[in-house]
């Protein structure tokens, strides 16, 4: 960038910016708009359908092109973008504009990216290793929080890629895709440098503790540096907005081979035209929150080999079928039940509201219920699940004691905590309450 | 808007000296006192400490809940087997599945299964057997178009993938061994945009299931060796058939409308069934119920006749189709050729009908051909 100076000090910012952004669009905050300049701003007013304008970018310097969005709409453009296949690097303000000529300092907060934009679509991401005719994956979906890896041969690399949602493919630059990926699914590849993964190894050591692929049960490295490479990414793209991620794991077991062409011929997920109706899913799923859907999903596009598995599946089902009542009161409780993992997807991304916090208590209550109704079930599946419950009085409790049962949206304005929560804001609304008595 | 004494214009005089005017609207004026003031001030100031300490609180409780997820995530994992299992179990319940015994081997016998897609959609949906065994490793299902071949074999393929996933499947009694694979080559559309030809498509798929299938697993193939001429065809299906039947050992259905592939039930290990139609008045009924044997009649006439091609043609096909029963066309044709000398046009158009397989064409396919004859015999009228 020759002869920076000339510049405005506000698009010399941004260029220090969008250098490191290169390859996203970058909406820049101008007090109540996101603007975007240059090619940005060609491309954003072309998708956007929005007027193209210029400003001027300096002393003795040509007009810029420049086009913007106000910022209390910025999410419906940022989701035409993103399904678009850009990236989008949101850059904020960190202060309020003061008297003084000093410029605001401003930050890129959160890059969207087609498959890391878990609060409206839920498309995930997979990673990508290659060694020799092995393939290392690794999934990660922000809005479930599921973060697995797991690995196929060469030939078995279609099926498996047609099992999960996703939007994006992360690989190490230099490795080949195979031409049928790229032909037979809609993706955005991002190519990632070997400091990258580096980078993201010493995170998955050191924020999720996994410093081997022993401790997942496998021998290869490649496993890890599959999750590295996902980590890093949704890490370093989501910042203070990564949503919660499960413990990673390996996803593997003796599941019979459905290729790509069976998943497809037979509709098993997905019909010729890519949608749901008509399917096995479609004809079968019984299913009442979008949690068990999507278990559904993945069961069906992995059915068991081993007999024992299957027994346990099939005498737990049996045993349903007898006790009619038990399943009328689990139908109860499920039918209560929001999408859990894409609230606590919310809740721990700092996008939530209070009233997600009531949904959720509300939830944690249903899973009391059916640890009830779990004690009364005796096959060996249905022992592991009460087994595998975790407590959650406590959250309950915290939640009940804090918040009013239908708080505002908005945070700052008061009106969320009960009363008898805390003596001194007990004490002010009394005199408010007082003062305006007069 | 804060706080202040609203007066309605009438009673204006009465205001005292001490209002101090804020506002005037249309049929009032608001005002407020010094001591209006102060009072607003301190409700002000502690409205802005108190929504902050609620803030302060929120982000309290919000940092214990974010301490407590992980317990939360594991917990809606339990939900997730809880609806699936639930829901299975209902699915079983209202479709009338019944719980599959499992075998060790290839042995399996279904009791009449059903197609779970279909049976949403088809109201009187014919549910069948299907019997697998050292003996009868292949088999090999003719019948006519539309006869309910393809839905038959996906059937079977859907009964194996639902026993091994809940242990229960759709249909009166199921007992299976279970299939490490299901690998299919059904002929569709869905290749489109790998923008190879569909007949090395299809060649891919092949060598697909012929290098991953082992002894347990279960083939599907559909209508293969389509793609290419007949000979060709038939004589690639037959190999493929042969390899999957006599070196793999693995349980396969195949879909056809070739006859000649029925030749392998001699063998062991092969069997032939057909899908059962009657003969209908002038048209055909489909029974859509898997008989053993070959059915020998193609009944492709009678389907044209179904769907509407015109009466004229139907008739002159019935005439061609017992010309050719009876041998007549091809002697007739035979001695035309000889009788033909020396004239290369009249020869081609005469080896091109010899070697025409009306059997084989579809109804539009034959109308084309019909066209296109007509045309090359005008043109060579006079020599007749
Ligand atoms: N078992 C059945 N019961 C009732 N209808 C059936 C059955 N099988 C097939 N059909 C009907 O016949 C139609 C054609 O079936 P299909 O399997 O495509 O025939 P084919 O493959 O022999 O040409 C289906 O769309 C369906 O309407
Ligand atoms: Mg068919």
């Amino acid at each position: 960038m020759e002869e920076r100076e000339t510049l405005t000090p506000m698009l010399a910012q941004y260029h220090s910016l969008k250098e490191k952004y290169k390859d996203c669009i970058l909406l820049f905050r101008l007090g109540d708009f996101y603007e975007m300049f240059y090619e940005d701003a060609k491309i954003g007013s072309k998708v956007l359908g929005i007027a193209l304008t210029s400003r001027p970018a300096g002393k003795g310097r040509e007009r810029i092109p420049m086009c913007g969005v106000p910022y209390h709409s910025v999410q419906s453009y940022l989701q035409r973008l993103v399904m678009k296949g850009y990236k989008v690097a949101l850059c904020e303000q960190l202060e309020e504009a003061s008297k003084g000529k000093k410029i605001v300092r401003r930050e890129v907060v959160r890059v969207i990216t087609p498959g890391t934009y878990f609060e409206r679509s839920s498309e995930g991401l997979l990673s990508l290793i290659r060694k020799g005719k092995r393939f290392f994956l690794a999934y990660v979906n922000l809005a479930t929080g599921d973060f697995w890896t797991f690995s196929c041969k060469e030939d078995e690399l279609l099926g498996e890629l047609s099992k999960y949602n996703f939007k994006e493919i992360l690989t190490l630059k230099g490795t080949e895709v195979p031409e049928e990926v790229s032909k037979l699914f809609e993706f955005y590849l991002t190519e990632l440098d070997w400091e990258f993964l580096r980078e993201g190894l010493e995170r998955i050591k050191g924020e999720k503790g996994i410093v081997s692929p022993r401790v997942l049960g496998v021998e290869e490295e490649e496993y890890l540096m599959a999750l590295a490479l996902a980590y890093n990414y949704v890490k370093k793209t989501q910042k203070d907005f990564l949503p919660f991620l499960r413990k990673p794991k390996v996803f593997r077991g003796k599941f019979m081979r459905i290729d790509y062409r069976a998943q497809r011929s037979l509709e098993l997920v997905k019909n010729q035209e890519g949608r749901e109706n008509y399917t096995l899913l479609w004809a079968i799923n019984r299913t009442l929150t979008p949690m068990g859907k999507r278990l559904l999903k993945i069961k069906i596009l992995n059915p068991l080999l081993d007999l024992r598995e299957i027994e346990k599946v099939k005498s737990s089902v049996k045993e349903l079928l007898r006790r009619r009542d038990l399943r009328l009161e689990l139908e109860r409780v499920l039918k209560e039940m929001p999408d859990l993992d894409r609230l606590i997807s919310r809740i721990s991304s700092n996008i939530s509201t209070p009233r997600d916090f009531i949904l959720l208590k509300n939830s944690l209550k249903g899973i009391k219920k059916v640890g009830k109704i779990l004690k009364n079930l005796s096959s060996e599946r249905f022992r592991e699940l009460l087994n595998s419950l975790e407590e959650v009085g406590d959250l309950i409790e915290v939640i009940e004691k804090v918040l009013v049962e239908e708080p505002p949206i908005h945070l700052k304005e008061g009106g969320l905590v009960k009363e008898g929560t805390h003596k001194e804001l007990d004490l002010m609304r009394e005199r408010i309450r007082e003062l305006e008595g007069r | 808007m804060g706080y202040f004494i609203e007066v309605t214009k009438p009673n204006l005089k009465l205001v005292p000296k001490y209002f101090k005017r804020r506002q005037t609207l249309s049929s009032s004026e608001r005002f407020t006192t010094d001591y209006l003031k102060s009072l607003e001030e301190e409700i002000t100031t502690l409205r802005e400490r108190s929504n902050h300490l609620e803030y302060e609180l929120f982000c309290n409780l919000r940092e214990r809940v974010l301490e407590g997820l992980e317990r939360v995530a594991k917990n809606s994992l339990v939900l997730a087997e809880l609806d699936f299992l639930l829901g299975m179990s209902k699915v079983v319940e209202e479709k009338n599945w019944c719980e599959v015994e499992f075998t060790e081997g290839i042995d399996t016998l279904i009791e009449e299964g059903r197609n779970p897609i279909m049976e949403e959609t088809i109201r009187d949906f014919v549910p069948n057997d299907t019997r697998f065994s050292e003996e009868e490793r292949v088999l090999i299902i003719t019948g006519p178009n539309m006869a309910g071949k393809s839905s038959y074999i996906r059937q079977v393929a859907l009964i194996f993938l639902l026993a091994q996933m809940c242990g229960f499947a759709p249909a009166r009694k199921v007992r299976l061994g279970v299939a490490d694979a299901l690998l299919t080559r059904i002929g569709s559309g869905d290749y489109l945009p790998l923008g190879i030809s569909t007949f090395l498509n299809e060649m891919l798929d092949v060598s697909n299931v012929i290098n991953n299938a082992t002894k347990k697993s279960l083939v599907i193939l559909d209508e293969i060796g389509r793609g290419t001429s007949t000979y060709d065809g038939i004589s690639i299906a037959k190999a493929v058939l042969e390899y999957l039947g006599e070196r793999v050992g693995c349980r396969v259905l195949c879909a056809t409308h070739f006859l000649e592939l029925t030749e392998l039930g001699k063998k062991r290990g092969f069997k032939n069934y057909h899908m059962g139609v009657e003969r209908d008045g002038g048209g055909v009924r489909f029974l859509y119920r898997l008989v053993e044997g070959v059915g020998r009649e193609s009944f492709g006439i009678e389907v044209a006749k179904m769907a509407g091609i015109p009466q004229e043609v139907v008739k002159k096909a019935e005439e061609h189709l017992r010309r050719l029963r009876e041998g007549n066309t091809i002697r007739v044709l035979e001695e035309a050729y000889q009788r033909s000398g020396e004239d290369e046009e009249i020869k081609e158009v005469l080896r091109e009908l010899l070697s025409l397989q009306i059997e084989r064409m579809t109804p539009l396919e034959a109308l084309i051909y019909l066209a296109k004859l007509k045309e090359k015999v005008l043109g060579l009228k006079t020599k007749l």
